[in-house]
């Protein structure tokens, strides 16, 4: 990650108001650097990887599995907002994943995480382009994704249904608006 | 527990004549956009007992600290919990920074408005 790093948001936890205020600063800086970086290199973007970018809400999704079968890399992701569909993207990979396996300090399960953040970079090398797609979990982790392509599946969920709301049977009901 | 006031986040920075914080329930909206709709306004012991429950509230008003420092304090009483600013390429246009918590099977989130982003009202 460039732009949405885990500095930046570890920096975010500080409690303290002035702290709060610098990280919100730092960050709103990083959003807008990344979204002129993103300007020049979306037009030659393929069409798939520009939907996976504009076209789906990433944030929070629980991450149901990752893995790779030579080739290609799959995420699957249950989708936060409503109706929690089932998200699968397959990248062909144009390099090497990178899983940097590192926790954040309050983790304690590192099995389970949530989509925080994600980047779409552009490395130009000896052997043309390549873009990577950056992704930072909710458990720390940050994963590089070398590719040519995406592949994206979206299905309605039957298991799991939907999200799981914690304590939803012990406490009372609250009536909606 | 019992309620406090609606009105519970004082600013004694100088806000004086910004309105007070209020806390609503919320929903998520559906695709890409991010967007967090407002529902009833409740008060501060029912904020924690939805957030308890994985369900999503929203500090609302004109004050950012206001709003979430008011947020920060429905969170803490739920449990240790993280904040997340909003990234517009992945959490839509629409999207507010949150606390939610760090257990991440604890589902939810205690949205706040800021002086640009505010949540949705919900349609008649």
């Amino acid at each position: 990650m460039k732009f949405f790093t885990r500095d930046r948001y570890l920096a975010l936890q500080n409690p303290h108001e002035d702290a709060m205020d610098a990280a919100d600063a730092d960050w709103e800086a990083a959003v807008n650097a990344y979204d002129a970086q993103l300007r020049l290199i979306r037009p030659a973007m393929p069409p798939t990887v520009r939907q996976l970018l504009d076209g789906l809400y990433l944030h929070d999704a629980r991450v149901l599995s990752m893995g790779q079968c030579g080739e290609t890399f799959t995420i699957t992701l249950q989708l936060d907002v409503p109706p929690n569909d089932l998200l699968t993207i397959a990248y062909s990979l144009a390099g090497q994943p990178q899983v940097i396996k590192e926790a954040f300090p309050w983790v304690h399960n590192a099995d389970i995480a949530k989509w925080l953040y994600d980047e779409m970079e552009l490395n130009e090398n000896g052997n043309g382009k390549q873009y990577i797609h950056a992704i930072l979990l909710s458990n720390g982790w940050e994963i590089n994704l070398p590719l040519k392509d995406v592949q994206l599946t979206t299905a309605v969920p039957i298991l799991p249904a939907q999200a799981t709301k914690t304590n939803r049977s012990v406490l009372p009901a609250v009536k909606s608006a | 527990m019992a309620a406090e006031p609606k009105s519970n986040v004082p600013d004694d920075r100088g806000a004086k004549t910004a309105p007070p914080s209020v806390i609503h329930a919320a929903d998520l909206a559906s695709g890409p956009s991010g967007g967090v709709i407002r529902g009833d306004e409740i008060d501060l012991a029912l904020a924690i007992i939805r957030r308890q429950q994985g369900q999503n509230v929203v500090g609302c008003g004109d004050d950012l600290k206001a709003n979430r420092r008011l947020a920060e304090k429905i969170e803490a009483a739920v449990g240790p919990y993280v904040r997340s600013p909003p990234h517009k390429q992945n959490a839509g246009p629409r999207a507010l920074p949150h606390y939610q918590q760090q257990d991440p099977d604890h589902e939810g989130h205690t949205f706040y408005e800021t002086a640009n982003q505010k949540a949705l009202r919900k349609e008649p």
